[in-house]
């Protein structure tokens, strides 16, 4: 080999770098965005596959492969390397003639200075490589500096609330169907309503008005209960007193009393004759189908003459009535939640033996004592919180009204309706027409209110 | 096997050195019959050690005829001039056959025309019709004329240098292409520098020529013209001439943007075959036994200029095909592979 063909070779080696460096460029700002954008993926949506990224880091080395072999496929011929060599040789094309045809003659026509093939040679740019690079690779580098998402255990489970309220209100209607509280035309009706929530509820979040549906059905079906209840404890009572006065304890009682009483039961019986309930316990007192409709007959009680004989009858019928207005009972406190509406523990019959509304600061209007100390959850920090954020029962009670609505022979059972947080919030809406200053607190929220402005005259 | 031996074997740094001062006595004799024109005179050279004909175009004056006279009389050649008129035949060129009586018998016997000369001057030639003007054709390529269905040879060497004006275009037949393809050169001739000028008034009071004695013999003129084909063209400079004519057609993936708006026609082959021959004798001028590019630049626009057809737009643009070539040698890069960015070379 001459010098001159040690030149020519250094001078294509060179020509193939630099071919090599562009394609490797190009396939590197193509990987490293690629790279960057994985990460990026990766970090804000599944974190999990972190570590797994890494390995494709890796993937520079097929990359550098790939940018070699392609830089194979129209890479410079020596031909073409001659010619370059020879323009920058300035030897006006006697490199490419004396590598095509030698002669000896002519090759001390060519430069013999060391210096000048040299210089000759192309020179490498790195800069201009780096600087290509330089913005997929800061890109990234951000990536990898990118937070990782945190990752919830918790998977998200859409529209729960209401999925949650209809299930509740189903399990309200099987509970009712069993006591044979409703009839089968408002059983039908209630079930079509609870069933059409539960396809809207799978669709779509509930809507505001939904909520106001599922509030009116719950409430509906509550009603459906305490009318029931009440209605059998009253006929309860009206049979034990009916059996009282043919005993004669209670005195004489005059005959329009009596048919009052008479017809409460009856009315009664009635509604449970329709509903069924009455043939199942008919049963349980020992009495026949036949005895029942002798006893209902012409809408009015037909009881034997003989007192002792009535006294009886009238016992176990309101022994019976009572079992019902227990079961009943019970019922109406499960479908409350089951739960104490003072201390909030899991207890029969919805309130404990402990509170059952009898002491001091819990509860209602109508239990326990206004000025009673409140119990108090954790103290507020000292970050200028006075409250605690703790969720109160509704503060504002309806107006006490003086006109008699009526007059029962029991006490007077709360309306579940005025005790329903939406309705009762709504009713005391400065838009309904209420004033702020007048309204009256319930005990718990007087004292938060009072302590708040004990503590704020104090500062 | 000849001819690739031919190829291969380099000429001698004795021969060039030889050809060089043949060539330069040649030229040298031109520049003391036409002052200040260097370059002119060394393109007309190069066209013919190339066997090239020419075409030279410029303004009334300048020396065009004068030119071809000295050229003549420089080279000992046979010489004829042909004014060429709208009322010139063909026959008055190329010659006639006439009746004579020969043995007692009569027939036709061919009186030769002046084409049959070394060296035809074909002065204004644009003025003559299209008829007359094509009976060159056969004769400019062939070297011979055929008339009555017998050919008859041209001199070796022969050469037609023809001159055209570029004003007073009335009455005048511009050259069909067919016609201009076969010039190797197309030459414009330009005015010269006032030193020149005053050059000539000082030496030349009524504006004759210098006598002129022979510089080269018929022999040497030979000699030349095998030098000239010893000139080794390397393969990336033959592919450089292959680009560059082909760069030339506006449909060519290598053609410059400008080129496939304003050109209308590229160079043929033959065009590309002039491109070789006349770098060749360039190179040969400059003392090199073999072409660079550089050789092939420095001819480029006198070989290809008069051979592309540019539309109508062009002249509009202001493009001139001297202009058209001087874009494409630009455009076209030397080597027909681009240099990576990441190397300086």
């Amino acid at each position: 080999m001459t010098a001159r063909d040690h030149w020519i070779d250094r001078h294509l080696r060179r020509l193939r770098f630099g071919q090599f460096l562009q394609r490797a460029v190009e396939w590197l700002t193509v990987y490293l965005f690629c790279f960057g954008t994985i990460v990026l993926v990766v970090k804000l949506t599944t974190p999990a596959l972190w570590p797994h990224v890494l390995w494709v880091a890796l993937g520079a080395l097929p990359v550098m492969l790939l940018a070699w072999w392609t830089s194979r496929t129209g890479q410079f011929t020596r031909g073409e390397s001659v010619a370059l060599l020879d323009r920058s040789l300035r030897a006006g094309g006697l490199l490419m003639t004396l590598t095509e045809a030698p002669d000896e003659d002519w090759e001390t026509h060519l430069p013999q200075v060391e210096q000048r093939w040299r210089e000759s040679l192309p020179r490498i740019r790195p800069k201009r490589f780096a600087g290509s690079l330089a913005m997929p690779l800061l890109f990234t580098i951000g990536a990898c500096f990118v937070p990782l998402r945190e990752i919830s255990a918790n998977p998200i489970v859409k529209n729960t609330a209401g999925q949650q309220a209809t299930s509740e209100l189903e399990n309200m209607l099987e509970a009712l169907e069993e006591a044979e509280v409703l009839d089968e035309q408002e059983e039908q009706t209630l079930r079509d309503a609870i069933e059409k929530l539960q396809q809207e509820t799978e669709e779509a979040p509930l809507t505001h008005e939904k909520w106001e549906t599922v509030d009116a059905l719950e409430q509906r079906m509550r009603m459906q209960l305490e009318e029931a209840s009440v209605g059998i404890a009253q006929a309860a009572q009206a049979a034990a007193i009916l059996a009282s006065a043919a005993n004669g304890e209670n005195g004489e009682l005059s005959a329009e009393r009596l048919a009052e009483l008479e017809e409460d039961l009856i009315e009664t019986l009635r509604k449970m004759s329709e509903n069924g309930s009455l043939s199942a316990g008919a049963g349980k007192m020992g009495l026949s189908k036949n005895d029942l409709q002798r006893l209902m007959k012409s809408g009015q009680l037909q009881l034997p003459e003989d007192a002792a004989e009535r006294e009886e009858i009238l016992n176990e019928l309101s022994d019976f009535l009572q079992q019902e207005a227990d079961k009943l009972s019970e019922l109406r406190s499960e479908c409350e939640g089951g739960q104490c509406q003072n201390c909030g523990n899991d207890c029969e019959g919805g309130q404990c033996e402990a509170c059952n509304g009898n002491k001091p600061g819990r509860g209602g209007i109508s239990r326990g004592r206004g000025d009673a100390e409140m119990a108090w959850g954790d103290e507020s920090d000292d970050a200028g919180i006075l409250f605690k954020e703790t969720v109160l029962p509704p503060g504002m009670q309806e107006d006490p009204k003086d006109d008699v609505i009526g007059i029962t022979r029991s006490e007077p059972e709360v309306d579940p309706a005025t005790s329903a947080p939406r309705k009762a919030a709504r009713a005391n809406d400065p838009a309904a027409g209420r004033e702020t200053w007048n309204r009256k607190l319930r005990p718990r929220h007087r004292g938060a209110v009072r302590k708040f402005f004990d503590s704020a005259e104090s500062e | 096997m000849t001819d690739t031996a031919t190829a291969q074997r380099l000429l001698s740094p004795e021969e060039v050195e030889r050809a060089k001062g043949m060539i330069g006595k040649l030229v040298g004799g031109l520049g003391t019959a036409i002052l200040g024109q260097q370059e002119l005179l060394e393109l007309v050279t190069i066209c013919l050690l190339a066997r090239g004909h020419m075409l030279l175009e410029g303004l009334p004056g300048l020396g065009k005829t004068e030119l071809v006279k000295s050229l003549s009389a420089l080279l000992g050649l046979g010489f004829r001039r042909v004014q060429f008129t709208p009322d010139l035949l063909p026959g008055d060129i190329v010659g006639s056959p006439i009746l004579q009586d020969a043995d007692g018998s009569r027939k036709l016997v061919f009186h030769k025309g002046p084409i049959f000369a070394n060296l035809l001057l074909a002065d204004e030639i644009n003025r003559a019709t299209p008829k007359t003007q094509s009976a060159l054709l056969e004769a400019m390529q062939e070297r011979c004329v055929t008339v009555m269905g017998e050919t008859h040879e041209l001199p070796r060497p022969f050469f037609v240098l023809a001159t055209q004006n570029p004003i007073e275009l009335e009455g005048t037949y511009p050259l069909p292409e067919a016609q201009l393809d076969r010039f190797t050169f197309k030459i414009n001739v330009y005015g010269v520098s006032s030193d020149t000028l005053q050059q000539i008034i000082s030496k030349r009071q009524h504006g004759q020529p210098p006598s002129l004695s022979e510089v080269l013999t018929h022999e040497e003129m030979e000699q030349l013209f095998d030098l000239v084909d010893g000139v080794h063209l390397p393969e990336a400079v033959a592919n450089y001439i292959a680009r560059l004519v082909n760069a030339t057609h506006p449909t060519a993936a290598d053609a410059p943007e400008e080129c496939r708006k304003y050109v209308r026609y590229g160079a043929s082959p033959r065009a590309a075959i002039a491109l070789a021959g006349t770098s060749r004798a360039a190179a040969l001028l400059a003392g090199k036994p073999n072409v660079g590019f550089d050789e092939v630049r420095r001819v480029a626009v006198s070989v290809l200029g008069h051979r592309l057809v540019l539309d109508y737009s062009a002249r509009l643009e202001g493009w001139t095909p001297v202009r058209m070539v001087e874009r494409l040698v630009e455009a076209v890069p030397e080597v027909g592979r681009p240099v990576p960015q990441d190397i300086e070379v």
